[in-house]
């Protein structure tokens, strides 16, 4: 089966689902006995509620509260399993990070090689994960079975989601055995990239590049207000109060289709279109992109323009079709 | 004061000590009296973590390690691991009790920015 057109994919996220590799993703084991001790020291979520069979998703952050890495974690026996999206492709990796904060601690976090991690997104999304993985669709739901898959239950914007992570082969197989169900579709890099625009997912390396802080690119569900202290909190905690963000991450739609990159507004505080979906959404009409607003120009409905001249409206995301 | 010297600098060099000031180690005694910790050794590390990014960290432990800088001064013994110590060079640790009292305080000179209650750090 080849990879649907990006329309298709949109489509069949609602009556079915769809699925895509994820080879953005890097999966970890960390472990060791002060683990989860560094791990919360570092974690923008509360980790000591976490128990096996659940998952969070969490940021780690600069010290002056950038995101460097958005990562689900996994408490998974005596180790945590991590699958890592880096906040581009100049951000270090997840375990060289976590090294540079590890002292004296008992803690060593290697990447899993060989491994590949499939999404599964849509309405059926989490239906397929209970009869193919037995998965429960409980959100943050894991499940680690024998052929070594680690399956998560998640969501992807707000649509319901799965990520399987295994061993290649493993999760190559699941792959086949879904090309093989009618009703489903098989996302390719244009038919994911329409996907996460069109339900506005930041991605690393296009919204986070590892200078974005959590609140402008909308991922203050990733943040635990009422833990302790973590890396890069003092910032975080301080916008939440005074609401002091200088930029948002919002939807487009543009005439012409905009470049990746291209300035929105000019100054120290202008922003920059981040990514280009490859086919009009249909509605509303035009081109459709994500990018970083003032957040004074973030309403829905508010102009803005590229410093070469070409005008954008704000709308608010997911897409019509999508909601 | 009581310090702990880098062996291969001047004793005297500020840059290259920890430096206890004497109400440090009158808590640190009065601590472990307290809590019939006569034996233990205190140890003062930086840890990953905390709003800036490295935390301070002190506890009391029954053996030294074998790569640790130790201090030793009045009954008492601290002792630093060695990554920590690079970071730590250079501090006083000092104790301020009463009704604005902070307890344990680390002035750092290689802290490049501390957060709000102190006790965190960027190095």
């Amino acid at each position: 089966m080849a990879a649907a057109v990006p329309s298709a994919v949109v489509a069949t996220v609602r009556q079915a689902a769809v699925f895509a590799e994820r080879s953005d993703l890097v999966a970890y084991e960390v472990r060791g006995s002060d683990a989860l001790d560094l791990l919360g020291r570092l974690s923008t979520q509360d980790l000591a509620p976490l128990r096996d069979g659940a998952s969070v998703t969490t940021l780690f952050l600069s010290p002056e509260g950038r995101v460097r890495h958005r990562t689900a974690l996994v408490p998974a026996g005596e180790v945590w399993r991590a699958l890592d999206e880096p906040a581009g492709p100049d951000v270090e990796p997840l375990s060289e990070w976590l090294e540079h904060y590890t002292f004296a601690e008992d803690v060593v976090a290697e990447p899993l090689t060989d491994h590949a991690t499939l999404a599964i997104v849509g309405s059926e999304a989490r239906a397929l994960a209970r009869e193919l993985v037995t998965l429960d669709d409980t959100p943050g739901a894991v499940r680690l079975d024998a052929e070594g898959r680690l399956c998560v239950a998640g969501s992807f914007g707000a649509l319901p989601a799965v990520l399987v992570s295994g061993p290649a082969p493993v999760v190559g197989a699941l792959a086949g055995s879904l090309r093989d169900r009618p009703g489903l579709v098989e996302a390719d890099a244009a038919g994911w990239l329409q996907l996460r625009v069109e339900a506005g997912v930041p991605a690393g390396g296009a919204e986070l590049v590892g200078g974005e802080f959590p609140a402008e690119a909308g991922l203050l569900d990733d943040v635990s207000f009422t833990k302790g202290c973590y890396t890069g909190q003092e910032v975080v905690a301080r916008q939440d109060t005074y609401g002091k963000v200088a930029r948002r991450l919002v939807g487009l739609v543009f005439g012409d289709p905009p470049a990746p990159g291209a300035a929105l507004g000019d100054g120290p505080r202008a922003g920059r279109v981040t990514s280009v979906a490859p086919e009009p959404p249909g509605e509303p009409a035009g081109h459709l992109a994500l990018g970083y607003v003032r957040t004074k120009e973030a309403e829905p409905g508010s102009r803005v323009s590229t410093v070469d001249g070409a005008s954008a409206t704000v709308i608010a995301l997911p897409t019509p079709r999508l909601r | 004061m009581s310090t702990a010297t880098d062996p291969t600098t001047t004793p005297l060099d500020p840059a290259a000590t920890v430096t206890l000031t004497d109400q440090a180690i009158e808590q640190v005694r009065s601590i472990q009296e307290r809590e019939s910790l006569g034996e233990h050794v205190l140890r003062i590390s930086v840890v990953g973590g905390g709003c800036s990014g490295l935390s301070y960290r002190m506890g009391f432990v029954e053996t030294p390690g074998a790569a640790d800088r130790i201090i030793e001064k009045d009954g008492v013994r601290v002792v630093i691991d060695a990554k920590s110590f690079l970071y730590l060079k250079g501090t006083t640790v000092d104790f301020q009790d009463g009704l604005n009292g902070k307890g344990f305080t680390f002035s750092n000179p290689n802290a490049k920015r501390t957060c709000g209650c102190g006790s965190s750090f960027s190095g």
